[in-house]
């Protein structure tokens, strides 16, 4: 009678030799490799805006603590431009490293960029201002608008994220993506203080705005803790109420 | 790809790992599966998500894609146990190997039934440990089990094994 070592071991021969000319698929690297470049050429059309440097955002109005800008009973608003974005109740207004400490995959998802040309040396006067919100059950909302910029320009920017999960979105007529994206090239960097970790996954939420000459303005939003439902329900009120 | 496309250099390094370490991945997919098809397409998932982590993966790959491959697996058996209407035991796709010997041939199919038959958990223990040669720690590691239950797992699917083996009207083993 065999011994258990005996028969595992005659089990692992006989396996192997049954399944010995069972082949992949032909092409399956290239196959899986132009999959991913398309991905990312997709990645790369929605959010190609993301990243323009700080002096495009500087009418973003970047509000600390919440005070003034807190609605009876609700919760905090953004401002971005002409834009407010009504946080959900209970929600506060945060600078990045209160959002890094409370919700580091959101602060990554927001507060990572990446500017074409400054590579990995990119640095915080690199990044565009970010506005922050924190909820009460640890979530968190961080949203970045970019200057405007021709769409597919030879200096179109690169985030550091890959798509997991994403889908297309119309919100008050400017299209959008919005899914489920991974931080991806970014390792040993600090950006306003967050360390970046590839790997992080996060909500994002991509809107084009045209403005004037063909060009567009992109909104980034990262969200933790928030429905992509209940995410696009706020921006949608805030392109709109204004 | 056009014939023009220049690889980068971790798309080459990923294209040399999928060479080698693919048919593997697959045939292990295979056995812990047990549909041909279904295999294919959860190897390219593994390796759709293992080229995405590629910078994170390459040092050590194909532990990497290993444990991604045990990921999907548990994927596809989790959205089975979900949706048992859609399952495809009734229409897997088996293999089709090589006729070299007949008589060995005869009794590598019957193994390859009889370990179809073991609960999942065994059988996954025993393809890890004795098709992929891993180690029980390597293997618990891989199934997020502890060392203990692996060994449990690896001894009673042998024994299992072993009673099928000697209900079959024929010896199968010992031919080849």
């Amino acid at each position: 009678m065999l011994t258990d070592d005996q028969l595992g071991d005659a089990l692992g021969r006989e396996l192997r030799e049954l399944t010995d000319e069972l082949s992949p698929r032909p092409d399956l690297a290239d196959h899986v490799i132009s999959t991913t470049r398309g991905q990312r050429r997709n990645r790369l059309a929605a959010g190609s805006g993301s990243l323009i440097a700080a002096a495009a955002v500087a009418a973003v109005v970047l509000a600390i603590g919440g005070s003034g800008t807190a609605r009876r009973g609700s919760g905090a608003q953004l401002r971005l431009a002409a834009y407010r974005f009504s946080m959900p109740h209970g929600s506060r207004l945060a600078g990045p490293d209160t959002v890094a400490a409370t919700s580091p995959s959101c602060a990554m998802g927001a507060l990572v960029v990446y500017t074409p040309g400054a590579g990995e040396g990119a640095s915080d006067a690199d990044q565009p201002a970010i506005q922050s919100a924190v909820t009460n059950s640890g979530g968190c909302v961080s949203m970045l608008l970019t200057d405007p910029f021709s769409p597919g320009a030879a200096n179109a920017p690169r985030p550091f994220f890959y798509p997991v999960q994403t889908s297309s979105v119309m919100i008050d007529g400017d299209t959008g993506t919005i899914g489920t994206y991974e931080v991806l090239g970014g390792n040993g960097l600090e950006i306003h203080g967050v360390p970046v970790t590839n790997g992080t996954e996060n909500t994002e939420l991509f809107l084009q705005i045209p403005t004037t000459g063909g060009q567009v303005q992109e909104l980034e939003i990262a969200a933790a803790g928030i429905s992509q439902t209940q995410l696009q329900s706020i921006v949608a009120a805030g392109l709109t109420a204004n | 790809m056009p014939a023009e496309h220049r690889w980068t250099r971790q798309e080459v390094e990923f294209r040399e790992f999928v060479a080698e370490c693919s048919p593997r991945l697959l045939r292990a997919a295979y056995l812990l599966l047990r549909d041909v098809e279904v295999a294919q397409d959860v190897v390219q998932t593994t390796l759709l998500r293992t080229f995405r982590h590629w910078r994170r993966a390459r040092e050590a790959a194909e532990p990497y894609s290993r444990r991604v491959l045990i990921n999907v697996c548990n994927d596809h058996w989790r959205s089975q146990a979900r949706h048992p209407e859609t399952s495809l035991a009734d229409e897997s796709v088996g293999i089709d190997p090589v006729v070299s010997d007949p008589e060995c041939l005869e009794d590598r199919l019957t193994l390859d039934a009889l370990l179809g038959e073991l609960p999942a958990r065994q059988r996954a223990a025993l393809v890890l440990r004795f098709y992929l040669d891993l180690s029980v720690a390597e293997t618990a590691a891989l199934l997020d089990l502890p060392e203990g239950t692996v060994k449990s797992a690896t001894h009673r699917g042998l024994a299992r094994l072993r009673e099928l083996l000697d209900s079959q009207p024929q010896e199968v083993l010992k031919k080849c």
